[in-house]
């Protein structure tokens, strides 16, 4: 099945026309996206600081890591529940062609990519730097994520602004 | 009212370079939501903290370290959301100054700042095992909600 097709399907589904229904969810989606961000990239950027060693520097990184994922993991969860429900409707008339939407998911993807990564390799060894200076490979990842999620945020913002 | 204040900010030079540019103002936004993020962060952090809740006091610093810090900080992105809003606002000033969910989120923000910094001032003095009583809990826990209503109430102007 084509891409746009899908799409096609997903706008005309039964439950896109009941979220287009009361006036007052959409933007109540959007503000429940808007929160969740800030819980989101506040602490992925936070631990990114950390790794670069900007802020944080008397707690183990490794102890940053434990108090941070819980606010990242929920934000995320908010995030793709309100994100997939605002999607919805408009699927194929707005977002599916839209550049601007498709670079927001490529670079959410990398930031994924960076992130197992980053768990799969550096973080093994976080025992041996978990209190002292952190390795480069860390403070590449970190400055990655950083980058990255500014590009989400400046890419959202831009889906209504590009064709 | 202010209606020659709005029609004056509207006819700055720089903000007609603004709402005539096919890119400056989304880029403004940017600024201002990325920055939107810290300033929430750091604020809801701190009136946790206040309010008690655990998993917002596991660091090692105190609460008036914690208020210090913050206050190190926290007029960057207060200092980059008002000059962005400003030229956002001022794209569509005397549009925007009758929309009452706009005037909705200006005036929690106007309390919201006047709140918080006096807040953070004041914390930032006390003594380093100071603990917070049953009144500032509770006074924190209605003020945690001031930034989120004005993310809300940004949502809203679209609509009202």
């Amino acid at each position: 099945m084509e891409i746009g097709a899908i799409c096609e399907a997903l706008e005309t589904s039964a439950l896109s026309k009941a979220i287009l229904g009361p006036t007052w969810l959409w933007p109540a989606l959007a503000s429940v996206h808007l929160m969740a961000m800030a819980l989101l990239v506040a602490s992925i950027t936070a631990f990114d600081l950390r790794l670069l060693g900007f802020i944080m520097r008397d707690q183990p990184v490794s102890q940053v890591a434990r108090r941070l994922v819980p606010a990242t993991w929920s934000g995320f969860a908010l995030m793709i529940l309100t994100g997939v429900l605002m999607f919805l409707p408009v699927a194929n008339g707005k977002y599916c062609p839209n550049a601007s939407f498709q670079l927001k998911l490529a670079l959410i993807a990398l930031s994924g990519v960076n992130m197992t990564f980053f768990h799969l390799t550096v973080f093994r060894s976080v025992d041996r730097w978990d209190r002292g200076e952190t390795p480069m490979a860390a403070k590449l990842v970190g400055t990655f994520s950083a980058l990255l999620w500014i590009g989400v945020v400046a890419a959202g913002r831009f889906i209504g602004f590009v064709g | 009212m202010f209606t020659s204040l709005w029609q004056w900010l509207y006819d700055v030079p720089l903000i007609g370079t603004v709402r005539d540019s096919q890119f400056a103002f989304p880029i403004l936004e940017c600024f201002h939501l990325y920055s939107m993020v810290f300033l929430l962060a750091m604020v809801v952090m701190f009136d946790l903290r206040l309010m008690g809740v655990s998993w917002a006091n596991q660091g090692p610093s105190s609460l008036a370290g914690f208020a210090r810090q913050v206050l190190t900080w926290i007029w960057l992105p207060l200092l980059v959301n008002a000059v962005t809003g400003t030229l956002l606002f001022g794209t569509m000033a005397p549009d925007y100054s009758h929309n009452w969910a706009f005037q909705t989120k200006i005036s929690l923000i106007v309390g919201g700042v006047a709140y918080h910094l006096a807040m953070l001032v004041a914390v930032a003095r006390w003594r380093e095992d100071a603990t917070t009583g049953a009144m500032t809990k509770l006074m924190s826990a209605l003020a945690v909600l001031v930034w989120p209503s004005v993310i809300i109430a940004s949502r809203w102007i679209a609509y009202a």
